[in-house]
């Protein structure tokens, strides 16, 4: 990163802290910073660093703190020009967790918001075609990323284990004992 | 005319691993198309999730089958930049030449792919030819021909093998020779130019809607945003190449933009080679055996840029011994959901595989 | 880009219509497939003479493809698992993070790829030398050093360089900070090869997986289920474990008797309180009388407390710790470190009757009247004698006793020994370096210079004392003279000049017995005004009665004993410790234990006959 990119970045930085005061710097890693930023601040914040050159969204992503009970999502924006990149992460509540939609600001969130929402369970308010089931087809379980579901439990109970022997030993012989 | 339900895969030539797109057709046009996933889905981010540091390095190639090194990079970039660990020099260039040489990998692959939907099966079977013994290189060098596991945390898992500089070298000596053939039969070819150029368009306010990236973008907004330009990572910033870029983005400009970067990417393999230093190829990512290694708390995005746009993991560690979570961006991601169901449509049926290999769709990378 | 449309540009590609094929015919696919690149990971072969079972290949595995199995035709032995690793190739990914991480480097891959069978049967496998199929012979696939998923080399251990620790008698190795015992936790593999070989079979990879989490309440407890004296044996035990720790197989073992101190130091006493006293419950029924309050005496003791017996440990010294409180001296094991552990045990109701010397303040029967049963660990007290030229001038001294009065006055408790500005140490173990190590410490306060020679019959790669020891020794200035038998002492004028010696060629015969063979023509003489012999310690049975020792039987001195230490002709009276087993600190305490769980099941039954 160059001298003057880093003035570039700290001109908005500050032009950042001065708009949205809740907003938090968690972390600075020179091409990439991370805000914890309030959900009811989410879409002003997306409006403004789409028009200021955040033209990509990378992705969302979903993050469960089950100790915490929040579920964290993750907006990851990019500027190629600054090639500068931007997280936006927001907490919500786990029971019934719902937040707004972005595809009005992103239309490319759409299939995000759809998967975490088959993965995390959280429902995405705006977005019909994010409750329906995407990579899961008939799902009968919890949403799989939660930490509250346990994948070896599930196919423990699923699916049926085989059990096999060791055929190849000394001699051709199986001198074994299965510990 | 009434409207007809067609599957594009699971089982389809054209289709790229196992996914299907449910296409409503009217006559031979495409009036409604939808990415099924599913088929393929194995569950990689809860069980990245159960795996150790070290023990996913054996599970996250998988993420993508023709191209797995991204995610060895991204994941081995990612867990550096948690746990800050500054790798040893040489394993910087013996990283960006693996990279390079995927990346040609996997540009041959989905050029050969080009064969099934315009029905030249000839590109397929050179392609598969050149790419066999690059794969043999890379199992000299890693052990496997197809996932690696050689980029770990901390460098590269071992020492490139004596005499595999001059085998390299002179495999893409030969390469070179072979592309002006490939050329003759893929792009001067009558019959495929037909079908790629003018078709299939991509414009510039599609990319920024769907958010596509990699050739697909620079194809169509004239700029070169390339993550090893934009944000390098490894010692792109200290070799020279080029990027190709357009503001015409149809078919045809995104199949010979492959067979460009192909020619970048063997100028930057040499260069690594003569820029490579000696020294060790990796640090341990931390204290003790492979089963109790750690990474601090922390999270971070990783990005590469892959053969089909920009491929990020986004990595969350709590301290322990497994990642809290790891997600992955597949490049494909964007145009493969929104951009089947949105722009799909209009193409007509024969040009449905065409429209996925030169959007360069890899299913693997979705459904995950 | 110029695009060129020519028709015929296409057709170029049929001149490769005339070229032989680079693809491969199918028959040979599964016969004689092509063979594989260098370093091709192909299916493992594992050299199982080699193998020693730890698991970490299995524990690495990440498709969980390893399963260690039993063999039968293997014994159960030291140093291994009679197990060793099947494959299941229906899951296994060729990650070869197996290879990379075995500990003993038996298991590699060959270059085979071909297994075809519709038997998924057929794809469990034990791998052995050589894999059946095509290529299975042939080395694919090895680590290279930085390919290692083990870490071989040792947290750094913080320690007093040798010029400066000769000064005093301060503790050379300052024990492991929170970073470094971290560490050094972390390159434990779990395979619990360490715990089948240690005397007491302490639970190694608990309480180092503590250790590695950062907890150490669950250390402490860890330890105390097999060990009383962690103190102690964290910093003398004579380690066996890590002789046979699977790290060690090709790197440093993992410093397991640094991490059980580590423990020690650094848990407060209100840990200790909290995880030890809180479940010793107040004396019941049942009374019992240890003899000695050495290793294996207070092992016995702490056990006997927390079952519910109530304890009185007599010792002849004025202070219980034995060989650890009268023999090793301070650099090696401090007081405070001792005194923490035995600070628990009286906490926890021990009675200690120091002074008191068993068959002469008080007899044994005695004992055998006022308890229900009687553990005698009295321990080896006396230095062996060696027969030689002029052995009996006063300035030959022995390395009990002496060891003895120097560590008195290490706690201020004595005189400082009379140490000549010249000594000769014989013997080539522990002991004999505790000695002359001392000495040197004596002669530097003393003379402010020292000058120690230590003369041993074995060469110094074949020395039994412990290998941080001899370095140490030589560090701090001590001249070694290994391979040397003494002959005599040589005198001049009534005082000691030196001490005469051959050349010793071999110390054992071809059946490992001792029997030493010298060279007379290889004479020489080490200078000193001293001798300090130090080639063994010797038991005391003086307690023991004639009509005692008709029932009892000794072999070789050694008290004759069942396996939870009673000893045979009398059933009240148990036995255990160096009396029993030799000179070594780990058995003794793992005999207290044994002992303890013998009396409480000798006990219990008695009652129950009542």
């Amino acid at each position: 990163m160059t001298n003057s990119m880093n003035s570039v970045k700290a001109r908005w930085a500050a032009q950042m802290r001065g708009m949205f005061p809740d907003a938090r710097l968690k972390k600075d890693r020179g091409t990439e910073m991370t805000y914890e930023i309030l959900p009811r601040d989410l879409h002003q914040i997306l409006a403004y660093l789409k028009n200021s050159g955040w033209r990509q969204l990378s992705m969302i992503t979903g993050v469960d703190w089950i100790e915490e009970g929040q579920f964290e999502l993750v907006y990851n924006l990019f500027d190629w020009e600054q090639g500068l990149r931007v997280l936006l992460s927001i907490r919500i509540g786990r029971d019934k967790p719902q937040v707004l939609t972005i595809t009005n600001i992103y239309a490319g969130a759409q299939y995000y918001e759809r998967e975490i929402h088959e993965f995390f369970g959280i429902e995405f308010i705006g977005n019909e075609d994010a409750l329906k089931s995407l990579f899961l087809e008939r799902w009968d379980a919890l949403p799989p990323l939660r930490k509250d579901f346990d994948s070896r439990a599930y196919s423990d109970k699923k699916y049926v284990k085989r059990f096999y022997d060791p055929v190849y030993g000394p001699q051709g012989g199986a001198p074994f004992e299965r510990s | 005319m009434s409207e007809v339900k067609l599957f594009f895969g699971p089982q389809h030539p054209g289709m790229h691993g196992n996914a299907s797109v449910h296409l409503y057709v009217e006559g031979d046009t495409v009036k409604k198309a939808r990415l099924v996933p599913g088929m393929l889905h194995r569950g990689f981010e809860k069980s990245m999730e159960n795996h150790t540091w070290m023990g996913n390095v054996a599970l996250i190639p998988r993420v993508c089958v023709a191209e797995p090194d991204i995610n060895e990079m991204v994941f081995a970039q990612g867990v550096e930049a948690i746990a800050e660990i500054d790798i040893p020099e040489r394993a910087h260039y013996i990283r960006m030449i693996i990279m390079e040489m995927t990346r040609i990998l996997a540009h041959m692959m989905s050029l050969g792919a080009i064969s099934s939907p315009t029905g030249l099966y000839t590109v397929n079977h050179w392609m598969q030819a050149d790419r066999n013994d690059m794969m043999d290189i890379f199992e000299e060098i890693t052990g496997h021909r197809v996932y690696h596991m050689y980029i770990v945390p901390g460098g590269v898992r071992r020492e490139l093998p004596p005499g595999i500089e001059k085998r390299i070298l002179d495999y893409f000596t030969e390469f070179e020779r072979r592309i002006p053939e490939y050329q003759a039969l893929v792009f001067e070819n009558p019959t495929i130019l037909a079908r790629l150029k003018d078709n299939i368009l991509l414009p510039a306010e599609v990319v920024w809607e769907l958010g596509v990236t990699g050739i697909g973008m620079r194809s169509a907004v004239g700029k070169p945003y390339d993550v090893r330009k934009v944000t390098p990572y490894a010692r792109y910033d200290q070799v020279e190449f080029e990027v190709p870029v357009a503001t015409y983005s149809d078919a045809y400009t995104r199949s010979i933009f492959k067979v460009i970067e192909i020619k970048e990417s063997i100028r930057i393999i040499r260069q690594a080679f003569d820029m490579m230093p000696g020294g060790k190829v990796n640090v341990k990512m931390a204290a003790g055996n492979a089963l109790k290694w750690t990474v601090p708390k922390g999270q971070t995005y990783s990005a590469v840029e892959s053969a089909r746009g920009e491929f990020g993991y986004y990595i969350v560690s709590d301290g322990k011994t497994q990642p809290y979570r790891i997600a992955v961006r597949g490049a494909s991601f964007p145009q493969g959901f929104l951009g089947v169901e949105r722009y799909m449509p209009g193409v007509r049926l024969d040009d449905a595989p065409l429209w996925y290999d030169t959007m360069g769709v890899c299913t693997p990378e979705i459904d995950r | 880009m110029e695009i060129k449309k020519d028709l015929f540009s296409p057709l170029k590609a049929w001149k490769y219509a005339f070229k032989t094929p680079v693809s491969f015919p199918m028959e040979d696919i599964k016969d004689r497939p092509r063979e594989s690149q260098d370093n091709a990971r192909g299916f493992h072969i594992n050299d199982l003479s080699k193998c020693i079972g730890c698991g970490a290949c299995a524990e690495i595995c990440p498709t969980e493809a390893i399963v260690m199995v039993k063999r039968k035709d293997l014994e159960e032995k030291e140093g291994e698992h009679p197990e060793r690793p099947t494959m299941d190739y229906g899951r296994c990914c060729f990650c070869a993070m197996c290879v990379d991480i075995c500990t003993s480097g038996s298991l590699k891959m060959s270059k085979a790829y071909v297994l075809n069978t519709p038997d998924p049967q057929k794809l469990y496998v034990m791998p052995e030398e050589s894999f059946p199929a095509p290529g299975g012979d042939i080395l694919g696939y090895d680590k290279t050093p930085e390919s290692d998923l083990l870490d071989l080399k040792r947290a750094e251990m913080p320690a007093v360089a040798g010029a400066q620790a000769k000064k005093s008698f301060v503790e050379i190795l300052k024990g492991y900070s929170m970073e470094q015992a971290r560490a050094e936790a972390a390159r434990c593999i779990g395979c619990e090869i360490c715990v089948k070989t240690c005397p007491a079979n302490m639970h190694i990879p608990e309480y180092i997986d503590a250790v590695w989490q950062g907890d150490l309440a669950e250390g402490l407890a860890q330890m105390y289920k097999t060990n009383p004296l962690p103190g102690i044996c964290g910093s003398i035990c004579t380690h066996k474990c890590e002789t046979v720790c699977a790290i060690g197989k090709r790197g440093e073992p993992v410093a397991i008797r640094w991490l059980k101190r580590y423990i020690v130091d650094n848990a407060p006493e209100a840990m200790y309180e909290e995880v030890l006293m809180a479940p010793v419950s107040k004396p019941g029924q049942g009374r019992v009388a240890v003899v000695g309050g050495g290793a294996a005496g207070l092992s016995a003791s702490y056990y006997l407390r927390t079952m519910g017996y109530q304890v009185d440990l007599y010792e002849a010294k004025p202070l219980v710790g034995g060989v650890a409180r009268y023999g090793v001296p301070a650099y090696r094991l401090p007081d405070e470190r001792l005194n923490k552990d035995v600070e628990l045990l009286e906490k926890i109701g021990v009675k200690f009757l120091v002074n008191t010397k068993v068959g002469q303040d008080i007899t044994l029967d005695a004992l055998h009247d006022q308890y229900d049963a009687v553990f005698l660990a009295s321990g080896l007290p006396q230095s062996r004698a060696l027969k030689l030229e002029n052995g009996d001038h006063p300035d030959v001294r022995y390395a009990m006793p002496f060891l003895a009065a120097a560590r008195d006055y290490q706690r201020g408790a004595g005189e400082m020994p009379d140490v000549a500005e010249k000594a000769v140490v014989i013997g080539g173990g522990n002991v004999a370096f505790d000695v002359a190590r001392t000495i040197l410490r004596l002669q530097q306060k003393k003379y402010g210079h020292s000058h120690v020679s230590l003369v041993s019959l074995e060469t110094r790669d074949i020395l039994p004392a412990d290998l941080e020891e001899i370095e140490e020794g030589e560090a701090e200035g001590l001249r070694c003279h290994c391979g040397f038998g003494p002959q005599g002492i040589e005198l001049f004028q009534g005082k000691i000049r030196g001490l005469n010696t051959v050349k010793c060629l071999s110390v054992f015969d071809e059946k490992r017995n001792f029997c030493p063979v010298f060279d007379p023509e290889q004479k020489g003489m080490i200078e000193g005004s001293q001798v300090y012999v130090a080639v063994g310690q010797m038991n005391e049975h003086t307690y023991f009665t004639p009509e005692h020792l008709e029932r009892i039987a000794l072999k070789g001195g050694k008290v004759q004993v069942d396996d939870w230490g009673q000893v045979k002709g009398a059933p009240w009276l148990f036995a255990g410790g160096d009396i029993v087993h030799g000179p070594d600190m780990i058995h003794g305490i793992a005999d207290g234990h044994k002992a303890a769980r013998g009396i409480d099941v000798y006990l219990q039954s008695r009652s129950e006959t009542a």
